[in-house]
C-alpha cells in the first residue's frame, strides 16, 4: 500500500501549491484529502501512529506497574528474575511492557519510513522535522536503556559498551558517558532514570505538536492490548543470561546488531558514534534542501538533484543497515 | 539615512550583548550542574582468592583472572580493552575470547586478534600470610 501511494502520489506538486500559514496538522489533512481525492487509501498510514500511540499507552501503564517491584540497585538480575518468576503476574506485565515498547518503536519507525518514502518531509518545517526525528532517536534510546535494565549479562554488556563508546568521543566523551551510565552498584540507576523519566518526557515534549489526541481510540487500544496480551500468554519470556555465566556470544538489541557487527572491524568512534550521527544528520537536512529548491529558482535544479541524491542515499543506507541486521540476526554479529 | 544605519547598528550590538550575557548566564548555571552530574568517586574493591580458589593454573573470580604459569603469578582484568565486555577463558585454545566483538588474547593477556588495540590490563595484587591473594580492582 505504501508502494502504491509512493508510486501514485506526487507530493512535490501538491505540496508546493499548499497555502502558506497552515499549521502542520492542517497541512497534513490537506495532503490526506489530496490523496483521498486521488482515490488512494490512507488507512494504513493513519492506522500506524494510532496503533503506536495505543501501544505506548499500554507500555507506560505496564511500566508503572513494574516500577513497584523493580529496583535499579544491588542484584538487578535477581530482581528481574523475581519479577518474572515470583511476583504474581510479573511475567505477564514484563512481557506486555516488552512487546508494546517494541511495537511502539516499530510502528513509529514504519510511520516515519512511510512519510519519508512518500516525501512527506516536504510538508514539515525544519524545526518540526528535527523534533520528530529526535523523538524517534529518543524512542530507540529508550529501548536501549530498557535492554540494559534487564540486568543480565546482555544488559550489563550493552551498558558497558555504550559507556566505552561514548568515552571515545574526543574531549567530551569522558563526561558524556557519565551522564548515561553509572558505575559499581549504581550502574543501572542512570539508565533507569533515563528510561523512566527523561526520555519519555523528552519524547512527549518533542511530539507535542504532532499528536492530535493523547489518548488512543478505544478500538486501537483494544487491538494493541489484544495483541500484547496474546503475545504475553503465548510466548515465553526470553532466557536471561546470568551476569556471572560464560556465554560464547553476547548480542545487543536487534537495532544495534548492525553496529555490533561493524564494531568488530571499525573503530568504536566511527561505528558507534559517527555513523549513526551522520545518518541522522542526513535525515535532518533533507527538508532544508527541499526548502531551498522551492524558494529560489536559480537553485532549483542543483538542489533538486541534491534532494534526490540525499533521498536515495538515505534509502540505500537504511536498506544496507537492515541487511546487516538480518545477517547478524541469522549468522550472529 | 545615516541615523537609521546608526540605529540599526545600535540595535544589533544591543541584541548581541544581551545574547552573549544570556549565553554566559546559561553557561554559569550549566557548568556546575554538569560537573555535579558527571562526578564519580573513584571506588576500588578487593577480589580475594582464598587458597581454595587457587587450585587451577587459571582461576576466575568477579571479573579477575589469576594466572599461575610456572612460578610466576599474574592477575589480569577480565575486561576486554576494546569496549569493556568480560572475556571468557577457552580451555581448549588456552585463550581469552571476547563474546561481544571477538577480540582474542593469549594466556598472558597479550592481544592476538580482533578489534582491540591493547593487551588485557594487569592488576596489582598482594599475598597475605594465610596464603590468600588479594587483587585491587577499580569499579
Amino acid at each position: 500500500m505504501v508502494g502504491k501511494m509512493s508510486a501514485g502520489l506526487k507530493p512535490s506538486r501538491g505540496m508546493s501549491s499548499l497555502p502558506r500559514g497552515l499549521n502542520m496538522n492542517e497541512r497534513s489533512s490537506v495532503v490526506n484529502r489530496i490523496a483521498k481525492g486521488a482515490g488512494m487509501a490512507v488507512s494504513f498510514s493513519t492506522a500506524l501512529p494510532k496503533l503506536g500511540l495505543a501501544s505506548l499507552f499500554i507500555c507506560l501503564l505496564s511500566g508503572i506497574i513494574l516500577s513497584f517491584y523493580y529496583r535499579p540497585f544491588g542484584n538487578v538480575f535477581q530482581n528481574v528474575e523475581e519479577i518474572t518468576s515470583l511476583v504474581p503476574y510479573g511475567w505477564f506485565f514484563r512481557q506486555i511492557h516488552y512487546i508494546t515498547g517494541q511495537a511502539f518503536v516499530f510502528l513509529m519507525l514504519f510511520h516515519t519510513a512511510d512519510h519519508f518514502l512518500r516525501r512527506r518531509y516536504r510538508v514539515y518545517s525544519a524545526v518540526e522535522w528535527t523534533s520528530l526525528v529526535a523523538a524517534l532517536v529518543a524512542c530507540f534510546f529508550t529501548l536501549f536503556t530498557g535492554f540494559i535494565l534487564k540486568g543480565d549479562k546482555e544488559g550489563l554488556f550493552a551498558g558497558t559498551i555504550l559507556l566505552n563508546m561514548l568515552d571515545t568521543i574526543p574531549l567530551a566523551g569522558k563526561w558524556l558517558s557519565r551522564v548515561f551510565v553509572g558505575s559499581g552498584d549504581e550502574f543501572f540507576f542512570l539508565p533507569y532514570l533515563h528510561h523512566c523519566l527523561f526520555l519519555p518526557a523528552l519524547t512527549a515534549y518533542l511530539i507535542r505538536g504532532h499528536i492530535r489526541a493523547w489518548l488512543p481510540g478505544k478500538g486501537f487500544a483494544a487491538a494493541a492490548f489484544g495483541f500484547a496480551g496474546a503475545y504475553a500468554l503465548l510466548v515465553d519470556p526470553f532466557m536471561d543470561i546470568p551476569p556471572e555465566a560464560q556465554a560464547p556470544l553476547v548480542r545487543g538489541p536487534w537495532f544495534f546488531l548492525g553496529i555490533q557487527t561493524l564494531l568488530k572491524t571499525w573503530h568504536p568512534l566511527y561505528a558507534g558514534i559517527l555513523l549513526p550521527c551522520v545518518f541522522v544528520a542526513l535525515v535532518l537536512i533533507i527538508p532544508a534542501v527541499t526548502t531551498i529548491s522551492g524558494r529560489e529558482s536559480r537553485f532549483k535544479t542543483t538542489s533538486g538533484i541534491a534532494e534526490k541524491s540525499l533521498y536515495w542515499t538515505i534509502v540505500a543506507a537504511s536498506g544496507a543497515y537492515l541487511l546487516l541486521i538480518i545477517n547478524a540476526a541469522i549468522n550472529g554479529p | 539615512m545615516r541615523e537609521i544605519g546608526i540605529m540599526e547598528r545600535r540595535k544589533f550590538f544591543k541584541r548581541a550583548l544581551i545574547g552573549t550575557l544570556n549565553c554566559l548566564a546559561a553557561a554559569a548555571l550549566a557548568y556546575p550542574a554538569f560537573l555535579f552530574m558527571t562526578f564519580r568517586k573513584v571506588k576500588t574493591r578487593d577480589v580475594v582468592f582464598g587458597q581454595n580458589d587457587q587450585g587451577a593454573d587459571i582461576n576466575h573470580k568477579e571479573g579477575v583472572y589469576l594466572i599461575g604459569v610456572g612460578d610466576s603469578l599474574k592477575a589480569l582484568s577480565a575486561k576486554c580493552t576494546h569496549l569493556g565486555c568480560l572475556v571468557n577463558y577457552n580451555p581448549l585454545t588456552r585463550r581469552f575470547e571476547c563474546p561481544c566483538h571477538g577480540s582474542v588474547y593469549d594466556i598472558t593477556g597479550k592481544k592476538l586478534k580482533g578489534p582491540t588495540t591493547r593487551d588485557l590490563e594487569e592488576l596489582p595484587f598482594t599475598r597475605s600470610s594465610d596464603g590468600s591473594i588479594s587483587v585491587k580492582v577499580e569499579i
